[in-house]
């Protein structure tokens, strides 16, 4: 037995895929209320982890993407959704990307403020730039530190008070996972059971397709990801029209990005 | 009046004490090495000065935390059951880390049973417990705050802080694990953890003096109160 210390302390997760690769696709629906499973989507994430390196990413798709999606022709990939529920949503990423998803998680407007009032709210997201939006309601000044529930809704929902509009918000969804992640750290950090607070707030006001005990075993290595070591990337697009319609193109350029992702789960 | 040899009285050999000595003290060399582990440390239960486990040496209680997570309120069989699970999480925990501080040579077979194969090499690899040959390890600190949820999940928070010698210096080591652990067909089992160990320095009475100083030095100092056009302590005006 060695006597040095541990600096930095020591982590191990067993959560080890054939590959060693987890990517779990995860959607924001724009229902208020309803079925959010037969709704549009407003934010599409692809969060990759390797669980060999214990690096991720997060890859973003601007809902006004068009895509091919599988059975039903092309349109913008929020219809996804709101065509064929989440199996759906995921089949089209799949064929859009190459990468072959493992779980989905789908939430709502009421569904993700409750869910982050119960893991106790304090979100820490530092805010460089102040947001003020009338469409979302955000009042953020400048130099907020940390953000409530009804401050975290504000500020995924925001778009019209940011230069690049849509694209910029979902860049901003990723920047908030990357926060929860922090958030989840420094929970399990004070008290390791908080795990259970977490996986019980993503099964109350979330659907999702990971059952108990792997949710279980996916927290516990996804808490052990530091969040300097996940990237933030958002498909690059041009802005363009279908007929009367305004969408975004993917592109070219996008499929070095899947391929790298598929590749090493992370960014 | 004369004798014959038969009736004359037998005296002892003079050479008797010192075999009967040399025998003593053959037997219990026997005795030591029959108990010594291949290693040279010994850890009968018999009393010997300087063992890793020695029984004489007062070890700290453990101090054992164990709730639900949260959730439905439990039946009745289900709280029968999440009785159960409490037990055998409380004698894991001792069981492994007894182990890793007391009982070297039970650290192998402590970890195969607890842990997955995998987060058992791991663990292994980070190098817990105390130092190698370690001797006279008294346990200052030993807690453990088990969490269970659904009786099937569960959250160990392990705290131990150790002192010891090795070598020729003293050792003292400020632990802290968490556990996590899912129950599988084969019982309990951890399969993924967090560690952290680091030397643990109690603050000794000079360094105590010295935090005292520089706190004294930091109060800012107390400014005189105005006492024209004041009040005094009734309220009227001085």
């Amino acid at each position: 037995m060695a006597a040095a210390p541990i600096r930095g302390g020591r982590a191990h997760a067993e959560y080890q895929p054939k590959d060693g690769k987890i990517f779990v696709l995860i959607l924001g629906s724009d229902a208020r209320s309803g079925n959010p499973r037969h709704s549009r989507t407003d934010g599409v994430h692809l969060a990759g982890i390797n669980t060999k390196t214990m690096k991720g990413g997060i890859l973003n798709f601007p809902r006004d993407s068009w895509v091919n999606i599988p059975g039903s022709g092309s349109a913008r990939i929020n219809e996804a959704l709101n065509r064929g529920g989440p199996d759906l949503a995921v089949r089209t990423i799949e064929s859009l990307t190459g990468i072959q998803v493992d779980y989905w998680l789908l939430t709502a407007f009421e569904g993700f403020q409750k869910a982050i009032k119960d893991v106790g709210g304090k979100i820490p997201l530092p805010l460089k730039r102040g947001m003020y939006d009338s469409g979302s309601g955000a009042r953020l000044p400048r130099g907020t530190k940390t953000l409530s529930a009804e401050e975290s809704l504000a500020f995924v929902r925001s778009r019209k008070s940011l230069p690049g509009g849509d694209v910029d918000r979902t860049a901003n969804h990723g920047r908030f996972l990357i926060a929860l992640l922090r958030k989840l750290r420094g929970d399990i950090e004070r008290r390791p059971d908080r795990m259970f607070d977490w996986m019980q707030a993503a099964r109350k006001w979330t659907a999702l397709d990971i059952p108990p005990h792997e949710l279980f075993q996916l927290g516990v290595l996804t808490s052990q990801v530091k969040s300097q070591d996940v990237g933030n990337v958002t498909v690059p697009v041009r802005i363009g029209s279908v007929g009367s319609a305004s969408v975004v193109f993917v592109q070219p350029g996008a499929q070095a990005i899947y391929d790298r992702f598929k590749e090493k789960a992370s960014l | 009046m004369t004798t014959t040899a038969s009736e004359k009285p037998k005296r002892k050999p003079w050479w008797l004490p010192a075999v009967a000595v040399l025998a003593i003290g053959g037997i219990v060399a026997a005795a030591v090495a029959m108990t010594a582990n291949d290693d040279g440390s010994n850890t009968s239960s018999g009393p010997s000065s300087g063992s890793i486990g020695d029984p004489e040496i007062r070890q700290a209680k453990w101090k054992f935390t164990l709730q639900r997570g949260p959730g439905k309120k439990f039946s009745n069989k289900q709280r029968v059951y999440f009785a159960k699970q409490r037990k055998k999480l409380k004698a894991m925990t001792r069981e492994v880390f007894d182990a890793l501080y007391l009982s070297p040579e039970k650290q192998r077979a402590a970890l195969r049973a607890n842990f997955t194969p995998k987060a058992r090499k791991s663990y292994q690899r980070a190098g817990v417990g105390v130092p190698q040959k370690a001797e006279d390890v008294r346990i200052r600190w030993r807690s453990a705050r088990i969490v269970i949820d659904g009786n099937a999940r569960a959250t160990m928070d392990v705290k131990m802080i150790a002192r010891g010698k090795a070598g020729q210096g003293a050792f003292a080591t400020k632990h802290r694990s968490i556990l996590y652990a899912a129950r599988t067909n084969d019982g309990w089992k951890v399969f993924g953890f967090n560690v952290d160990q680091n030397p643990f320095r109690k603050n000794k009475s000079s360094d105590k003096e010295e935090d005292k100083k520089n706190r004294d030095k930091k109060k800012p100092a107390k400014k005189d109160k105005k006492r024209s056009g004041g009040r005094n302590r009734r309220g009227d005006r001085s």
